[in-house]
């Protein structure tokens, strides 16, 4: 176990429940370009984060399958007062799109912890996004949803 | 005897032609009958009346002569105007199949058909004719030759024009204005020695139409040979304007040699040059629209622009035309370091060269795309280089369509290609090869202007040619965002995407249409794969990514 604390099964088991089968005919479609704020007293492992910037591409098919990309980084700040970017790149591998107009997606990242160390690649991620928001939940930790700030996010 | 037959003539033709006149008033939605007239004219039959087409043509009063189907071996000529109909006249000889009235010489090396002064306004449609071998003096005698003339409003019509063995299928030597040569077929495929299939020399030819003929196989001359001191342009009183429009040139020496200074004020439109072993179409022509032709796969150029070396005659040359809505695919590979889809010379009279120019073609799939090694400036603004990213060249980092070699940017001078198109131009006779169905996605990173990043988010797919998908971008730096809809993916490959469309923005983008360049080269992508982007008048932005991936799957 690193110290990343891995669960794969857990996500598993998540991307199992947010998986339903969509009711368009054809692929939907989520893209974006975007920074995002994270609430005040946002980490992941024990890195203060204040917000991120995202780039996704990606096609869901109906059968809950999906193939694209999610690429986030996380603005944080190291113990020395240092920013600290984290870097996710995922390969996205199922999703759906919800009836409200919000897409799950999820599959595995490679996370660079920008602190020196070997980027972690398989580490599981699940996102929800919406146009204003996005939910990361990240090695099984679910960080608070983030506000998009600037660019956009298209779910159609 | 020919007396008595024109006697009769005389006498009945008016009767039959009141009749058929009735007929056709009877019966207002068919032809009116075709009028078989007898011995001595106005319309004479070969061979019903006549042995030979010789005879009937030694019969002034033989107006019109129909040939009926079958073979003849005869050299004619003709010395007055007359309508020589052979069994398919009216009927487009181009891959026709029918009973043929065909003529072959019974002197080989003798024109089959010689037209001699008073043949002014004939008309020769609907014949084949067959073989010969026409080596005269000069070498270039032809099935059919002038000899004497004037030719003036000579129509050459639905001919086929084959099995010859040496010199060419037309010759033609004497002054003629406004003459039509329409919808034949010429094949050289037996023919040997550098002869052309058609042959203008240095006369007037003032108001020549070329149109809709198959001229092939002439490997080893010109498919159609002109030179003169604009001898083919409308300057004579009374001539039309010149037109060489709807043919197909393939697989010859060279498809179309212009000569220095021989055409001019004419339309060169919708033919076809293909295949050659040289250049599609060469030579000076001038004040010529030159346009929706296809300039395809011939060994040097597709369109050589040139004086033949003359540097000190400002008459010479090409000059003063515009090149619009051709389309030129796959030339050049057969002389990878002279030819190009289109080329320039860099050996005219000082000024004339870039007279020319070059707008909304379709360019693509050449070996290069334009060649001009002179100190003049081309205006080629406004081109399909097939890339989105324009022409490769060393002045446009990122260009990644068909080369563009000049002297440039080094040294003064050279092909003025920016801006190009950033999709096919419409209007021309191809459009580029519909990218095959696939899907390319990407999410990641990209560096922007100084130290600064990008981010971007796509998907886009293209099924049957069609493109769809969206893609998001923002520059972090500039605070540029936009939002776009794809609406064309214009290449898709194992490796490389392009794709465009339109967007809404901020005011920091401030554009309304994107284009994108996307390369996948490695998973992860980081500082292999690679995002540029176009939009309002940003260029280019991007490269190698920072972070992120792009997968073509």
């Amino acid at each position: 176990m690193n110290r990343l604390g891995f669960a794969s099964m857990a996500m598993l088991g998540l991307a199992s429940l947010t998986a339903p089968a969509p009711a368009a005919a054809q692929d939907a479609g989520v893209t974006g370009a975007a920074e995002a704020a994270f609430p005040n007293g946002t980490a992941f492992n024990g890195v203060p984060l204040k917000g991120l910037t995202l780039g996704q591409g990606m096609f869901i098919a109906q059968d809950g399958s999906a193939a694209g990309q999610f690429q986030a980084v996380l603005l944080g700040t190291s113990l020395l007062g240092t920013p600290q970017n984290v870097t996710v790149e995922g390969e996205v591998r199922g999703g759906s799109v919800g009836a409200d107009g919000s897409a799950t997606f999820s599959g595995t990242a490679t996370v660079d912890m920008g602190d020196g160390t070997l980027p972690l690649a398989g580490v599981p991620f699940a996102v929800t996004v919406s146009a204003g928001s996005l939910g990361l939940i990240l090695n099984a930790v679910a960080l608070p949803t983030a506000t998009v700030t600037a660019g956009s996010i298209t779910i159609k | 005897m020919q007396t008595f037959r024109r006697t009769v003539a005389l006498l009945i033709f008016p009767a039959i032609a009141w009749l058929g006149a009735a007929c056709e008033r009877e019966t207002p939605t068919e032809a009116a009958p075709r009028v078989e007239a007898t011995v001595g004219g106005p319309t004479c039959n070969v061979p019903a009346e006549y042995p030979t087409i010789q005879a009937a043509l030694n019969d002034a009063g033989c107006s019109t002569i129909n040939v009926a189907a079958g073979t003849y071996v005869e050299n004619d000529t003709i010395r007055r105007t007359v309508t020589l109909n052979g069994a398919q006249a009216g009927v487009d000889a181009r891959g026709r199949v029918a009973s043929e009235a065909t003529v072959t010489p019974l002197v080989v090396a003798t024109a089959t058909l010689t037209l001699q002064t008073g043949s002014r306004r004939s008309i020769i449609d609907g014949f084949t004719f067959l073989g010969g071998a026409f080596t005269g003096p000069s070498g270039h005698n032809g099935a059919i030759e002038s000899i004497t003339g004037p030719i003036d409003s000579l129509q050459i019509l639905n001919n086929r024009i084959r099995g010859f063995i040496a010199g060419s299928a037309v010759f033609l030597n004497d002054n003629g204005i406004n003459i039509t040569v329409d919808q034949n077929d010429i094949d050289g495929t037996t023919k040997l020695g550098n002869a052309d299939l058609f042959h203008l020399d240095q006369d007037n030819f003032d108001g020549f139409r070329f149109t809709n003929n198959r001229v092939v196989n002439g490997v080893t001359g010109n498919g159609f040979f002109v030179d003169g001191t604009r001898n083919v342009d409308k300057s004579t009183v009374g001539a039309r304007t010149p037109q060489f429009t709807g043919n197909f040139i393939d697989n010859n020496g060279t498809g179309v040699n212009l000569g220095r200074l021989a055409w001019g004020d004419g339309p060169i439109s919708g033919n076809t040059f293909s295949n050659n072993v040289f250049d599609g179409l060469q030579g000076g022509p001038k004040n010529t629209r030159i346009s929706q032709n296809s300039f395809d796969g011939n060994g040097r150029s597709g369109l050589a622009l040139t004086s033949f070396g003359n540097t000190t005659d400002p008459a010479r040359g090409a000059q003063n035309d515009t090149i619009t809505q051709n389309c030129f695919t796959g030339n050049g590979f057969g002389f990878p370091l002279l030819g190009a889809g289109i080329s320039f010379s860099a050996t005219q009279f000082p000024g004339t060269i870039s007279s020319n120019v070059v707008h909304q073609n379709n360019i693509f799939g050449n070996l290069p795309g334009a060649r001009y090694l002179g100190t003049e400036t081309i205006n080629a603004e406004l081109n399909w280089w097939g890339s989105s990213t324009g022409p490769t060249h060393p002045s446009n980092l990122g260009g990644t369509g068909d080369a563009v070699v000049d002297n440039g940017p080094l040294l003064p001078g050279g092909i003025d290609f920016d801006p190009w198109r950033t999709s096919a131009a419409g209007g021309t006779p191809c459009a580029p090869p519909a990218p095959p169905s696939g899907k390319v996605t990407g999410g990641g990173q990209v560096p922007v202007n100084t130290n600064g990043k990008g981010s971007f988010g796509f998907n886009a797919k293209s099924d049957g040619g069609v493109g769809s998908g969206h893609l998001n971008y923002l520059n972090h730096v500039t605070g540029a965002h936009i939002d776009c809809t794809v609406d064309l993916v214009t290449m898709l490959t194992t490796d490389t995407a392009e794709f465009s469309g339109t967007c809404t923005s901020n005011s920091a983008a401030n554009a309304t249409n994107f284009t994108a360049h996307v390369e996948d080269h490695a998973t992860p992508g980081k500082n292999e794969d690679v995002f540029r982007i176009s939009y309002g008048t940003v260029v280019n932005e991007g490269g190698k990514l920072i972070s992120g991936n792009i997968q073509i799957h």
